[in-house]
């Protein structure tokens, strides 16, 4: 809908007839322009909600579940195409009714004057039954793929920063307030698609946990098992590329508190500057708790290998002698962390991309105490 | 985890000195801060020493020597002291230190 009026008011009567001339084809005497007999101009525009103006896909092809509206369809058939108006709204007169609408056809041509607008519905709306009871399991099981830790990643351009989903720990991860009967649901669910995959797993448990932090490490441990099973069974890389993104946050979230503490005691060897001690402790936990995470997880981080943690990737196309050293990478992701912030512009960060292994994702990894857009991924450029 | 922790052995000078540092971070007690590894003080100087033996042909009998009396000495420290009250746990680290310097190559500690 479209409502002029307000930004003609300084047009003469005769170029305002004859704007309208141009844009309607009509003639009309020039005092129907008077300011006195104007009336808004509503202009029916068939992506638009007659409701309330926004954008629709009104006539059919994808639409968005709750923002694009049409007529109820179904509900006319159902009716013998006689539409009833949602509960609370006024009936429609038998005058407004449109001829064609009296004798059961729609011929989907939108009448402004003569259709309760109160009748569309949103594409796709089922009015409920009963109220939907919020639940957290879908949550609890996290997504096999980066995508929803970086979306937008798929759309960026080559070279560019997309930062990941503002809490991706939280959002993907156990549900906070986790109950027992879901934490089990969501074991079971998560056994079972290990024991798809791996018909020999077998879930070792000392019982089952009693606390919150205890229902998160045991799904925690789960899906790092079952990101496991993908990569031995089947050689499938995603799953694991997000374990270890999530453990890396969390890993080095951690250390990143521990060493802070560490340098107020005195107690991290300061060689060049404070920041630098803390960065290569952060850099060291996290790699060694990494190593052995892989060490459980039966995943084999030798040379060659698509997992590889801290080893050299060298830029044989350059130079045999050139190398970089990335903390870790899963087939064509690559991880660094580290506190500073890193971009394209760094040498380390192209050096990455220019290796032989030729990754198509970096991500760097970072505190989540360093604030937002701590932790992002870099695009490998001209893709 | 109730499987039997089996911790990765490191195989490279760069590994040892991420262990070291890791160490530096859990001592006195070593406990992983995650509660992901069952990880105690045995488990701890088992991986180190055995990722002594690893390097051991790479630094020469010398500095491997010197290494593992480094090792000894600093466990010893980090059991006097578990609740890091008496100075002796920042003596262990200190060791440390002193370790990842001779394995970098660099002149003797003091």
């Amino acid at each position: 809908m479209v409502q002029c009026g307000a930004g003609i008011e300084l047009k003469s009567l005769a170029r305002r007839a004859f704007a309208h001339y141009l844009r309607t084809g009509q003639y009309l005497p020039e005092s129907a322009f008077a300011p006195a007999n104007m009336r808004a101009e509503v202009k029916f525009n068939p992506y638009h909600d007659p409701r309330d103006g926004r954008f629709t896909f009104a006539t059919g092809g994808g639409s968005a579940v709750g923002v694009a509206a049409r007529p109820e369809r179904r509900r006319s058939i159902q009716t013998g195409g006689v539409r009833v108006p949602p509960v609370g709204t006024p009936p429609l007169r038998s005058a407004d009714v449109p001829k064609s609408q009296a004798t059961g056809f729609d011929d989907g041509v939108f009448r402004p004057r003569r259709f309760d607008a109160s009748a569309l519905r949103p594409v796709q709306f089922e009015a409920e039954s009963r109220p939907r009871a919020r639940s957290n399991f879908d949550s609890m099981i996290r997504p096999m793929t980066l995508q929803p830790d970086f979306p937008g990643f798929a759309g960026a351009v080559g070279g560019s920063i997309v930062n990941a989903a503002d809490d991706f720990l939280e959002v993907t991860g156990p549900a906070r307030d986790a109950t027992m009967e879901l934490t089990k649901n969501a074991s079971n669910v998560l056994i079972d698609q290990i024991t798809k995959i791996d018909p020999l797993y077998r879930f070792d448990s000392l019982g089952f946990p009693q606390t919150i932090d205890g229902m998160n490490n045991q799904l925690n441990g789960l899906h790092r098992d079952r990101a496991a099973a993908f990569y031995r069974m089947r050689r499938e890389m995603r799953p694991l590329q997000v374990e270890t993104l999530h453990y890396l946050q969390s890993r080095v979230d951690k250390a990143y508190e521990e060493g802070v503490g560490l340098l107020r005691e005195g107690k991290l060897n300061v060689r060049l500057s404070p920041n630098e001690a803390l960065g290569t402790y952060i850099d060291a936990r996290s790699r060694r708790d990494l190593r052995d995470l892989y060490r459980w997880m039966q995943i084999s981080i030798e040379r060659g290998e698509p997992v590889q943690v801290n080893r050299r990737h060298y830029d044989t196309r350059e130079n045999d002698r050139a190398f970089r050293l990335p903390d870790a990478r899963i087939g064509k992701v690559a991880f660094d962390m580290t506190l500073t912030r890193k971009t394209m512009a760094d040498s380390q960060i192209k050096g990455f991309f220019n290796a032989d292994a030729e990754p198509e994702m970096v991500i760097i990894v970072r505190p989540r105490q360093l604030g937002p857009n701590h932790t992002y991924a870099i695009k490998t450029p001209g893709r | 985890m109730s499987r039997a922790y089996d911790p990765y052995i490191p195989e490279t000078i760069g590994e040892l000195l991420d262990q070291l540092a890791s160490m530096t971070g859990s001592a006195p007690t070593f406990v992983d801060s995650l509660g992901i590894f069952p990880r105690t003080i045995d488990s701890e100087f088992f991986v180190l020493k055995e990722g002594l033996k690893v390097v051991r042909k790479k630094i020469g009998e010398e500095r491997y020597a010197q290494c593992v009396e480094m090792a000894n000495r600093m466990r010893a420290l980090f059991e006097a002291d578990p609740e890091d009250t008496n100075g002796q746990s920042q003596a262990g680290r200190e060791l440390i230190f002193d370790m990842e310097d001779v394995l970098r190559g660099k002149p003797p500690p003091r």
